[in-house]
Formats: C-alpha cells, sequence, structure tokens
C-alpha cells in the first residue's frame, strides 16, 4: 500500500490516543521526578533540589528496620499465592460457565460472582469481622454444624493469610471471569463444528479448542499480574488485619504507609517505593520476554 | 505524519505546560506599617489579612451570613480594623494534607492554624516568625490569665529555641482524664455494691460477663469493654485500669530519682496486664477484642452487650445515649477508677496541645493574631453580659464559637458548669453565672422535670455525682499524672516512633491473650529498637 495512503488513513487513531498519552505523561512520567526523594533526606519546604542528598542511606536505614524480613516474607507469599489462584480459578470458572446451557443461569452467576468487585474493602472489612466471628459468625456455625471446631480467621496467625487470599479471590474472580469469557466467545464457531464431525466429545473440544483460543488471553494476564508480585494489597490488609496478626499480615505496603503518611519520612518511604518498582519492572520484563518465547505473543 | 503529530505533542504541550509548571504566587506588602498599640488597638485603615481555616458540615450560619460574613468577621473589622479573608477552607479530614502541600509549596497565607507536627516543619523551614515579644506586648490580660491557668506548659509547646514560634490554642487537660463507667441499671439488677475496691470492681465485671445483668434468659454479654485500640482514651482504653496500679502507659513519668522514664515499660504495667489476661482467660473480655476495634466495641455497648468500660467524661454522649435508644432504663454512672493497693491513684492525661496560631515570616502585622486573639476571649467569655450575637443558638444548631480564626478555652469551664449546677442546687441564686453555666442548668432541668430526654446526657455528665464531680475532687486532692514530656517530638521518636508503638499494641494484646513473655520481650526490645535512645532525648530535653 501507498505509505502516504496508510498514512492519512491512520492520523485519526493516532489523533484518539493522544488524550491517554497526554495523562500518562503527566501522571505517570512527570511524577517520576520525585524519585530523588528516595535519595535525600527530604524535606518538603526545602524542596526536591534543595533537601540533603544522601545517597543510599535510605535503603540501608530500611534494610536495618527490626521487621524488614517478615514484612517482605509476607508480602511475597500473599502476593504470589494471590496471583497463582487468581489466575485458576478465573479460567475454570469461565470455562464451566461456558458448559451452561441456560443463557439467563449463566448471567445470574456471572453478575452475581461479579458483585464483590464493586464492595471496598472498608466495608467488607466490617462485614468479615461478623461472618468469620468464631463465636458468632455465620461461616463457623457451618463449620460446627460440621463437628469443625471454631476457627479465628482474622485472629489467629496460622489462619490469616489463609483468609486474606480466600477473600481476595472471592471478592476478584468474578472480574476475571468476564474477561476470559469474553475471550472464548470470540473463539470461531467453525472449529467446534469441525472437531464434532471429527467425532470429538465435550472435554475434547475444550482442551483443543476453547482453551488454546484463550491462550493469549490468559498469557496476557500473566504478564500483567506478575508485575503486582509485591502489592499484596494495602486496602485489603489494612481494614482486615489486627495487632494480633501484624505477624503474617504486616507488608511493604502497610508499611510504607506507617513511614510516609504517619511519620512523614518520605525519603525511606520512597525508597521502599521506588524498590517495589524496580523489582516490579524485572518481573515483568521478563514474564514478556518469555511469553514472546514461548507463546509468540507480544504487544509491539 | 511525524511532523503533524509533533506539532501536536507540541501544541498540546503548550497548553499543559503553565499547569505543570505554575506554582502558588506569593502576597507583596507595599506601603508603611501602620500603627494601632495596645491589645484592642484599631487600624484606621483597614488592613486585609489571609488565613486558612478547616471547617465541617456543623458550621452553621445565619441566613445570608458566611465564614467571612458573621458577628466575628464584623468585630474584626469593626474592633480592630482587620479584614480577613480566606484564602481556602478544607474539610478536617483533609486539613494535614491541604496544609502540607501548602506549605511545601510556599504559598502560605498570613496567620494561620497549625497542628504541632505542622509547627515543627514551618520553624525548621524558617517560614514564620517568633511572636514572644509580640504576645507579651499585645496580648489582653485577659487571654494571659487564661491561656496560663495550667502553667507554661503550652507555651513550652510553642518555644524553639527560646522563641515563642506559635500562640497556643489552650484547652482543659483534666478534661482527658478517664473514668470508671459502670452501668447501673445492672449493677442495681444484681444487686451489686458500689466498687470501692479493685476486689469489688473486679466482682462486678465478673458477675456483668456471668450473671445475665439484662435478665434476658441468655449468656450474651461481657465484662468488661475493651478494643484492640487500647488506648484511645475515649471509650474501650486501658490507660485508666492501668492507672489503677499506678502505671501510666505511653506518657512520660518521673522515676524515683527525678529521671524521665517510659510509663509502658514499667514493672506496673505488667501488674495490670496479669489481671487483664486473667479476665481474657476467664472469658469476661470478649475473646475476639484484637480483632475489634473502637468502633466494633461502640456498636457491642449500644446493643447491650457491655456494662463496664473505661472512658471519657462525655461518654454519656457517646456511646452510652445511643444504647439508650434501645434500652430506655440505661442509666450509667462514672466512678474514680479504684485503686488496687491503698494508695490512691492518679488519673493520667497527656497535656498537648493540638493547635498553634502562626504568623508567615514577612508579614507586617504579626501582632493582628494576638489582637485576633484577644478579640475572641473578649466576646467569648469577658463581656458581661455577653453579647447576644455570640451566643450559641442551640434551636437553630448555630454555634458561632466556630466561625473565629482562632479560638483558646479557659481550663476549667466544664467545672464551672458542674459547679453552677450544684450551686443552684444548694439554694444559691444564679446571678453572676456566665452563659454557658445557665444553658447547662437549663438542659438539666428539662430532663429532670420530663420535658426533653434528649438532655439526659447533659444530665448524666454534670449532676452532683457525675464525672465532673469526680473530676474536681481530683483537681482538688492532685489526683492526676500529666505526662512530663511536652515538647516537641523529638529525632528518633519521628524516625522509630510508629514501629515501636506498633510492637507496643501488638505485644501488650499478646500477653492479653495469653502469651505470658509478651512484656518481658517487648521491654528489652523496646530498649534496643530505639527505646533508649527516646530516653536520653526525653531527658536532654527536660534538663535543657
Amino acid at each position: 500500500m501507498n505509505l502516504n495512503l496508510k498514512l492519512r488513513r491512520e492520523i485519526p487513531l493516532h489523533i484518539m490516543i493522544l488524550p491517554a498519552l497526554v495523562l500518562i505523561i503527566i501522571f505517570n512520567y512527570g511524577p517520576m521526578v520525585g524519585i530523588i526523594i528516595a535519595f535525600e533526606k527530604y524535606i518538603p519546604t526545602k524542596g526536591f533540589f534543595g533537601s540533603k542528598w544522601v545517597g543510599l542511606d535510605n535503603f540501608r536505614y530500611i534494610l536495618s528496620m527490626p521487621d524488614i524480613q517478615q514484612i517482605l516474607k509476607n508480602t511475597i507469599v500473599i502476593a504470589m499465592t494471590k496471583i497463582v489462584v487468581g489466575l485458576f480459578i478465573p479460567v475454570i470458572v469461565a470455562l464451566s460457565l461456558n458448559e451452561l446451557g441456560s443463557d439467563r443461569t449463566k448471567r445470574a452467576i456471572q453478575t452475581s460472582i461479579y458483585l464483590p468487585h464493586f464492595l471496598s474493602w472498608v466495608i467488607l472489612g466490617g462485614i468479615l469481622v461478623d461472618i468469620l466471628s468464631p463465636s458468632s459468625g455465620f461461616v463457623n456455625k457451618i463449620l460446627g454444624s460440621l463437628g469443625v471446631e471454631p476457627i479465628f480467621f482474622l485472629g489467629d496467625n496460622d489462619w490469616f493469610q489463609f483468609t486474606v487470599i480466600i477473600t481476595n479471590t472471592w471478592k476478584e474472580f468474578g472480574y476475571a471471569t468476564i474477561i476470559y469469557l469474553a475471550a472464548i466467545t470470540s473463539v470461531d464457531p467453525n472449529l467446534y463444528e469441525a472437531a464434532i464431525v471429527d467425532g470429538a466429545n465435550r472435554w475434547r473440544q475444550t482442551w483443543h479448542i476453547t482453551l488454546p483460543g484463550m491462550k493469549t488471553i490468559i498469557i496476557l494476564m500473566t504478564v500483567l499480574s506478575l508485575g503486582a508480585v509485591l502489592n499484596a494489597g494495602f486496602d485489603q490488609l489494612f481494614n482486615l488485619y489486627n495487632p494480633i496478626v501484624y505477624e503474617t499480615g504486616d507488608i511493604i505496603d502497610t508499611f510504607v504507609y506507617r513511614l510516609g503518611l504517619i511519620d512523614a519520612q518520605f525519603g525511606p518511604a520512597t525508597a521502599v517505593g521506588l524498590f517495589k518498582s524496580l523489582v516490579s519492572l524485572v518481573f515483568i520484563s521478563v514474564s514478556y520476554f518469555l511469553a514472546d518465547k514461548l507463546a509468540g505473543y507480544s504487544i509491539f | 505524519m511525524d511532523r503533524k503529530l509533533f506539532l501536536f505533542f507540541t501544541a498540546s504541550f503548550m497548553l499543559l505546560g503553565p499547569m505543570l509548571f505554575a506554582s502558588g504566587q506569593q502576597g507583596t506588602e507595599e506601603s508603611e506599617k501602620q500603627v494601632a498599640p495596645g491589645p484592642f488597638g484599631k487600624y484606621d485603615t483597614p488592613i486585609t489579612v489571609t488565613a486558612v481555616k478547616s471547617v465541617d458540615d456543623t458550621h452553621k450560619y445565619y441566613q445570608g451570613e458566611d465564614l467571612e460574613n458573621n458577628a466575628w468577621s464584623r468585630a474584626y473589622v469593626d474592633e480592630l480594623g482587620i479584614n480577613l479573608k480566606y484564602d481556602w477552607t478544607v474539610n478536617g479530614t483533609q486539613w494535614d494534607q491541604k496544609m502540607n502541600l501548602a506549605i511545601a509549596s510556599g504559598s502560605l497565607p498570613d496567620i494561620f492554624p497549625v497542628g504541632a507536627k505542622q509547627l515543627a516543619m514551618l520553624v525548621e523551614a524558617e517560614l514564620i516568625q517568633p511572636l514572644g515579644a509580640i504576645y507579651d506586648e499585645y496580648a489582653s490580660d485577659d487571654l494571659k490569665e487564661i491561656q496560663l491557668q495550667q502553667g507554661t506548659i503550652p507555651f513550652d509547646a510553642a518555644t524553639f529555641n527560646g522563641q515563642l514560634m506559635g500562640i497556643p490554642e489552650t484547652n482543659s487537660f483534666i478534661d482527658a482524664a478517664n473514668f470508671l463507667w459502670i452501668r447501673e441499671d445492672w449493677r442495681n439488677a444484681l444487686n451489686l455494691s458500689k466498687p470501692e475496691t479493685m476486689d469489688e470492681l473486679i466482682k462486678i465485671i465478673y458477675a456483668f460477663a456471668n450473671d445475665d445483668p439484662d435478665g434476658n434468659g441468655k449468656d450474651d454479654t461481657y465484662g468488661f469493654a475493651v478494643s484492640n485500640n487500647i488506648y484511645n482514651y475515649g471509650y474501650s482504653s486501658i490507660e485508666g485500669f492501668c492507672n489503677a496500679f499506678h502505671a501510666y502507659p505511653t506518657i512520660w513519668v518521673k522515676d524515683s530519682s527525678g529521671k524521665l522514664v517510659y510509663g509502658s515499660i514499667q514493672p506496673e504495667m505488667k501488674e495490670a496486664l496479669i489481671v487483664l489476661q486473667k479476665m481474657f482467660k476467664d472469658g469476661v473480655i470478649d475473646p475476639e477484642f484484637g480483632v475489634k476495634d473502637r468502633g466494633k466495641l461502640v456498636e457491642d455497648t449500644v446493643a447491650g452487650k457491655y456494662g463496664v468500660g473505661i472512658g471519657a467524661q462525655w461518654n454519656p454522649f457517646w456511646p452510652y445515649i445511643q444504647a439508650r435508644e434501645n434500652f430506655p432504663n440505661l442509666q450509667v454512672a462514672a466512678y474514680e477508677i479504684p485503686s488496687a493497693d491503698n494508695k490512691p491513684s492518679l488519673a493520667q492525661i497527656p497535656s498537648s496541645i493540638g493547635k498553634f496560631l502562626v504568623v508567615r515570616k514577612d508579614f507586617l502585622y504579626p501582632e493582628a493574631a494576638v489582637k485576633l486573639t484577644n478579640i475572641f476571649v473578649q466576646h467569648q467569655f469577658i463581656d458581661n453580659p455577653l453579647r447576644e450575637e455570640f451566643l450559641e443558638d442551640s434551636e437553630k444548631g448555630i454555634a458561632p464559637h466556630k466561625w473565629p480564626i482562632f479560638t483558646t478555652w479557659p481550663a476549667f469551664r466544664v467545672l464551672d458548669r458542674h459547679k453552677g449546677w450544684m450551686a443552684v442546687q444548694n439554694g444559691e441564686s444564679s446571678e453572676g453565672f456566665n452563659s454557658e453555666q445557665l444553658d447547662t442548668i437549663d438542659r438539666m432541668n428539662s430532663y429532670l422535670d420530663g420535658t426533653d430526654d434528649a438532655q439526659w446526657g447533659e444530665w448524666s455528665t454534670y449532676k452532683s455525682d457525675g464525672p465532673v464531680a469526680i473530676n474536681l475532687k481530683r483537681v482538688e486532692r492532685d489526683g492526676f499524672m500529666s505526662n512530663k514530656f511536652f515538647g516537641a517530638p523529638t529525632e528518633t521518636m519521628v524516625t522509630k516512633g510508629s514501629t515501636l508503638e506498633k510492637m507496643e499494641e501488638e505485644m501488650f494484646i499478646r500477653f492479653i491473650m495469653g502469651d505470658t513473655e509478651a512484656f518481658d520481650k517487648f521491654v528489652a526490645d523496646w530498649k534496643v529498637l530505639g527505646g533508649d535512645s527516646i530516653t536520653e532525648e526525653v531527658n536532654l530535653w527536660a534538663n535543657s
């Protein structure tokens, strides 16, 4: 095709992307100047350029904090488990929903599992304390009728991380399920017809047609979620944890909150944030590279 | 296409650039400074002073009036020649954020109120001017008298390197003291005597948990209200309980050698925690208290699960008046927290100042800050009779004392309300009473004669054996333990404070829940992880 013609056709598309680009430059790239805070003894009134340069002191200070190992461990365990569980459950649910005959039931289930996504953790925090209570909570009543001793889900270090992961999955899996359902609908129906002619049963169809058809989206979701490897979920933990489970529930973000917002130690708080971003960058790059190599998936 | 795209980017940057790099502009001062001598001297040509203020939904005005046009703003202009303009106002919850931003960007108003941390920031950044000489010269005698009622602590908190950097908003320190609150309807139902000793109190706690005090035939009550906000001074906190054992958590006290020590790590603290631990083991403290914050405890109290709690003098207004909607026969009474031994207990009070009025560095009329405070004191407390336009209109829910730029309060107004009521009960005349005293008497009478049950809170607070009466006795016997450290947060407090606080909460809650080693481990860790250097800094401050 004539290069000029192609360009002319694409100009409106570029214009459409422009507002998004401008916003990203203003709100994502602009504030990156603030990274400099991580290397300063930052005092707001003296600004980025007036504050004292301390090199890596903030990082050393963070590493000398007594809880830092615990916090890193909690963060990685909670975040990794969330990523893995958050990938498998929605795929399984989407496949099962796809097998449901009635459109109406499908819609109803889809909506009801999507619903918790819209509740904030502030509200859920209050509700969960009640329904997970060992003495009066509805969950423990059910367990009790099955002969299980009451479990203190939010106040027992053995159970807390489990509770965090389960409640998060319950809240968020509906969202991912919808994305996978959309991917399923985009699979070419001719392929199924061909498979039926070849004598493939439902299981074989799922395995050989539906899943491969979803592959790209699954990989994309994995790549995106790997960036969150140090994001254990501030909203959730902050609203669910309590002094009894600090040992298993204190994560990087709650730590940064205490450092930056309560103590106004902007330098160390930014240092932790920068560290988090670097780790995420490495993970995203590696997984993107792998996705390209293994599945031939690439964005550009 | 590249050229066109490039043009697009350039154009958008030219549009957005000014937004990105704009910064706050500073007001400029011009002309000769006017002189207006004395506390109430008026500027002949009114001067314009910029300010900022935190406001919320409870700030109500008469029709057609607002923050810049009301009885107080008119007093400022008419009597002082000061025209107050607000650069911005913001809801209390966003105040810190907005103020920090203003400090960071250097767009400060002329005169403004700030908190203790912000005061320290402003001093460090040299953005405000010293007020000592100006305060001495311009403060009215009444202002000085009111602000010194509790000694020089308020001024010490605002003094940096020997210079007074802000006018403190004094408040009554003793109003923060805690009381033992007991549901009297339950106590009477179970025929229990008033708690005179710790043993009797513990007996009541156990009876409330086990003997069905609400008579509904169900085992659905707990003995002692404790939340996981173990230190909050308001409700369901444990400071008051520890005071019974002569332990003073979270504040700095003098040890036998006169050195300042941290109350939470003293051996007395462990004794108090051991008693709480036993209550937890026996199930009279909610087994789930570790996941319940103060808000949850209030809900439970409103639902009638608690009859004993430690809290502030305003507990009748929250949570008990809400509980009373569910239980119309509910009555509560405040008691002195009984001592665990034969030495009377002292109630701990934090003794801190939350707000200071400061003046921007180059502002030409720093005395205006003092004059504005003078006039508040004059019209709020001194005028006799008080002028109508400054009085609270409870029918319309309008409280003019919320309108001034800055307020300051005498130490004993709550006590005075109670004294007024007592005087009238003893057949004395109410002549010469201030408006607050008369208001309280009205409200209490309207509860007693049954015309307004909503005044139950007022009655429970100010009655002859209410919490204020107990505080009055504490004043007479010197029954308070105040925080002996009231300077700006020290360096290690700033860097390690929140870690240590978090550790303290975690370990003490664990101890109550049965981990017997948690206390000693906390004390040892606290010292190593920064506590020792904080102690050093605090003593350095005390000796300077």
